[in-house]
Formats: C-alpha cells, sequence, structure tokens
C-alpha cells in the first residue's frame, strides 16, 4: 500500500496568507483589464466608443467573449458593434445567441454574467449583452503574466434619448471552457467614473445613486399605461406619517413643455388604503390631456392639504418615473 | 322478365316485391324538412348600451381603484354591425371617439374593432360573446404589451 505524502504548511497569522492569496489571483486571472478609455459624458442619442486594453496571460481558450453592461432604455443589443485587435490576430464579434450556453453551467452566458457579477454601482434597470469572438486565435504556448496577448477591444454603442447617469460594465471570458465557476478564466470591469448621458428634458435617471422608492406595482409601464401610484408616508419616515389627506403633485415632461397638475383637487387626492398608505390611479392621457406617448417622464410629491408639508425623494428632488417598456 | 327471377319463381318475386317496400318506407323516414334559412349564420347581436362592471389588470382586480363606471358604450346594429358612441370621462380605453364598428367574424368573433377618425383599434374578446347576452369581456393592451386589461361589460 502506498501511502500518498502531504505537505503541512503552518501559518503563523493571517497576513502570511496575503502573499499566497495573491498569487492564487495571479495565476487563475486568464484576462487583465489594463485600461479602459471611456467617456464621462455623452450626449442623448449618440454614438460613443469605448476601448478596453486587456491582457491573456495563459493559453488556454481560443474564442474571446464579451459582455457589455448598459442600461435596458438604451436597447444596446440592437446598436452596439465589438471588435478587437490583438498581437496574435484582430476579429469582430457577434452578438451570442441567447440560448448559447457556456459549455461548464450549460446556462445562457448573459444570465450567468447577471447572476455572477452583478450591475456594480447601479441600483437596476441594466442589462447585460454579449458576444463572440468571429474568429478563434489561440495564445501561444509561451503565454504567460511575464508574456502575455495583448489587444484592444473596440465598442461601439448609441446611448439613449434620456437623461441618465449610469455605470457602464465590461466582461471578458472565454468560450472553450466555458464561464468556470472560479472564475479562473474570466474577468470584469466597471468604470468607477459614472457617465452622464444629458440634453434632454427632464432630470437624469441616476441609476448610479441610491434605488428609487417604488411608487408602481407594474413591472413594465409607459404613459399610456393606467398608473397606480402607491405611497407608503412610513417608508423614510416622511414628515407625511399621520396626514390626514394626502394629494399628488404631479409633472409630464414632453419634448417642448411641461404639464403640471398640483392643485388640491378630489382628482389628486390619495385614497387611504392602510395606516399611511395612500393611492391613486391615473390615466396620464386624461390626466394631463396630453397623449401619454408624448411624455418622456413624470416628476411627483405628495403633498398634505395645506402644501405646506412636501414629500419628495431623500435627495431632495421630485420622484421621478421613466416608461420601462422593454 | 326481370333477370332476377329466374324460372319464373313466384316467391322470388314477392319477396323482391317486399324488400323494395320496406326500402320505399325506409327512404321516407329519412327526409328532413329544412326551413328556409336554417343554415344561415347569424351575427352575434351585441346591439345594446353596455357599462363597465369589472376591469383587471393582468389577471388582478383593480375595479375599484378607478372610477371606471364612466364608460358608456353604445353598440348600434342593422343586422350587422354599424356605428358606436363611446363614452369615457376620464376612464382608460383604446378609443374615445366615436365611429363605427365591426367583428373580425360576425358569426363567431374572436375580435371587435373600433374605427374612429381614420384610426381603427381591434380589441379581442376575452370569452366568446353570446348573441343576445347581456355581458361581455374584452381583453386589450394601452401601453406595454405586457400590461393587458380586461374589461366586463354589462348591459343597461
Amino acid at each position: 500500500m502506498t501511502v500518498k505524502p502531504t505537505v503541512k504548511i503552518k501559518i503563523k497569522s493571517p497576513a502570511a496568507l496575503l502573499p499566497l492569496l495573491l498569487i492564487l489571483v495571479i495565476m487563475v486571472s486568464c484576462f487583465n483589464v489594463v485600461r479602459v478609455h471611456q467617456p464621462s459624458s455623452a450626449t442623448v442619442g449618440e454614438e460613443i466608443t469605448v476601448t478596453l486594453d486587456v491582457e491573456v496571460t495563459d493559453d488556454a481558450g481560443s474564442t474571446l467573449i464579451f459582455g457589455f453592461c448598459a442600461p435596458r432604455s438604451w436597447k444596446a443589443s440592437l446598436s452596439t458593434s465589438v471588435s478587437f485587435t490583438s498581437s496574435i490576430g484582430n476579429s469582430t464579434m457577434s452578438l451570442i445567441d441567447p440560448n448559447e450556453v457556456d459549455v461548464e453551467n450549460k446556462r445562457p452566458w448573459a444570465q450567468q454574467i447577471t447572476d455572477r457579477v452583478g450591475f456594480g454601482g447601479n441600483y437596476g434597470e441594466m442589462e447585460w449583452i454579449v458576444f463572440k469572438a468571429d474568429n478563434s486565435f489561440t495564445p501561444p504556448s509561451s503565454t504567460s503574466e511575464d508574456d502575455p496577448v495583448t489587444g484592444t477591444i473596440t465598442l461601439k454603442t448609441t446611448v439613449g434619448e434620456s437623461n441618465v447617469i449610469t455605470q457602464l460594465g465590461y466582461f471578458l471570458g472565454e468560450a472553450d471552457w466555458g464561464y468556470l465557476n472560479d472564475d479562473g478564466n474570466s474577468t470584469y470591469f466597471f468604470e468607477e467614473t459614472c457617465l452622464e448621458v444629458s440634453g434632454a428634458s427632464g432630470q437624469p435617471q441616476d441609476l448610479c445613486g441610491p434605488a428609487p422608492r417604488k411608487l408602481l406595482s407594474l413591472e413594465t409601464y409607459d404613459f399610456n399605461d393606467l398608473l397606480i401610484i402607491t405611497f407608503d408616508a412610513q417608508e423614510d419616515s416622511t414628515e407625511l406619517v399621520g396626514a390626514t389627506d394626502v394629494y399628488l403633485c404631479a409633472q409630464a415632461i414632453s419634448a417642448d413643455h411641461t404639464t403640471e397638475r398640483c392643485e388640491k383637487t378630489p382628482d389628486s387626492k390619495m385614497m387611504k388604503i392602510g395606516p399611511d398608505l395612500w393611492q391613486l390611479a391615473i390615466w396620464p392621457p386624461s390626466y394631463f390631456n396630453i397623449d401619454g406617448t408624448d411624455i418622456s417622464e413624470l416628476l411627483l410629491n405628495f403633498q398634505d392639504a395645506t402644501g405646506q408639508v412636501v414629500v419628495r425623494n431623500v435627495s431632495g428632488r421630485d420622484f421621478q418615473l421613466l416608461p420601462k417598456c422593454f | 322478365m326481370p333477370f332476377f327471377v329466374s324460372g319464373g319463381s313466384k316467391t322470388t318475386l314477392l319477396w323482391f316485391a317486399l324488400l323494395y317496400g320496406l326500402g320505399m318506407t325506409s327512404c321516407e323516414d329519412q327526409s328532413v324538412t329544412i326551413p328556409e334559412g336554417a343554415l344561415q349564420e347569424h351575427t352575434v347581436d351585441l346591439s345594446g348600451q353596455w357599462h363597465v362592471v369589472q376591469v383587471t389588470l393582468n389577471g388582478t382586480d383593480i375595479t375599484t381603484v378607478y372610477d371606471f363606471e364612466q364608460i358608456r358604450l353604445t353598440l348600434n346594429m342593422d343586422q350587422l354591425p354599424t356605428d358606436f358612441e363611446i363614452e369615457t370621462g376620464t376612464a382608460p380605453f383604446p378609443v374615445v371617439e366615436n365611429g363605427q364598428w365591426y367583428y373580425n367574424d360576425p358569426a363567431y368573433p374572436t375580435s371587435i374593432s373600433f374605427t374612429a377618425d381614420n384610426h381603427q383599434r381591434s380589441v379581442d374578446f376575452a370569452a366568446p360573446p353570446i348573441s343576445g347576452d347581456s355581458s361581455f369581456k374584452i381583453s386589450f393592451t394601452l401601453g406595454c404589451p405586457d400590461n393587458v386589461y380586461t374589461y366586463t361589460f354589462n348591459k343597461q
């Protein structure tokens, strides 16, 4: 009978583990994002270009997977192109078939990246779109941290038509081995500076900020839908806790004008449906006398009967509703 | 002489006569008299004045969250659908102006179309309408395609 030799490493202090962990991270990291060139601002509807200088540090795998995390409202899959140049070859990249699964977990790429990477500093309203290289290149066997394959990935995308502040993200992986569960052959990067898109009317949707209060139960809606607005005065301990009447003050923003309904009338009076819980349903086309498709956003606040107490969001701005018809 | 009678058998002729007679009788019993027009398909009759009694949004009853009773729909027919009148107040409905209406199939309609001011909007019946019944149910979207509104109308 043979006995498998064992090696015991005695760790005297947790600090002694750090170099070992660092070595492990470096050894299993197949990709390095060296530098990202991304604009910090853009005008609505503008095409922006982002480049990522990357390194491949081992020779396992040959088919690049690239993910792009963008606001869902941009519909980035319709307006984004990706290509790369590298020391071993150049290629365009194509949107991956949504049903294509990785060989490791047998799940669609976008779904896995969403679950495992998330949306960075964005509170939500984002999506990952995934591209696969049209051409495969096997790195030379000498590829290592000291002798990496270098390359530049170029992404062009058209930003959406509404004002938004968002943190864009990027993912690198490899199709031959799939999305390994130890993340050993993938990496991701979120640009620290949030991109601000401006130029449309109304205040920006700050996806980099705190998640907004959920005023509507509908997952998707636009301004031709019936909007059932629910306001919980106890959330964030607002000054309307204990109020006997609560009114909605609303502005509809469209391309060329703003329509305000801030008067205290039966139409704007909210119905009490529970302790400090208020509800009002409005149908924007009749409430503002504007076709819902012409409304780009709604700005809301809640007031008592005197108008002296006004509740806005925690940052002091009106609550913002943007169409979410994905 | 008939070819089936062999040897001039009277018995054979008698049997034939009997069977023939039975056959004739049987044919007379199977004949059906169809009244004129009985096979014609009739247009489903939804003529009259209707009001909304229930509204669901994606299956959730929202009848009480809005004043849907403002909606009054009058469907006129002259054998076939003709014109309609609609009053909605502030309540949501796919059409807000009077116009013409028609079915996709007069006898077995699955949808109803409203045409007003050169705009046409079709909505589906949520259940097959019954001619002369006192209620019908339609489903439609107003904004996002995920949000399905179902209105139940009762006859006034």
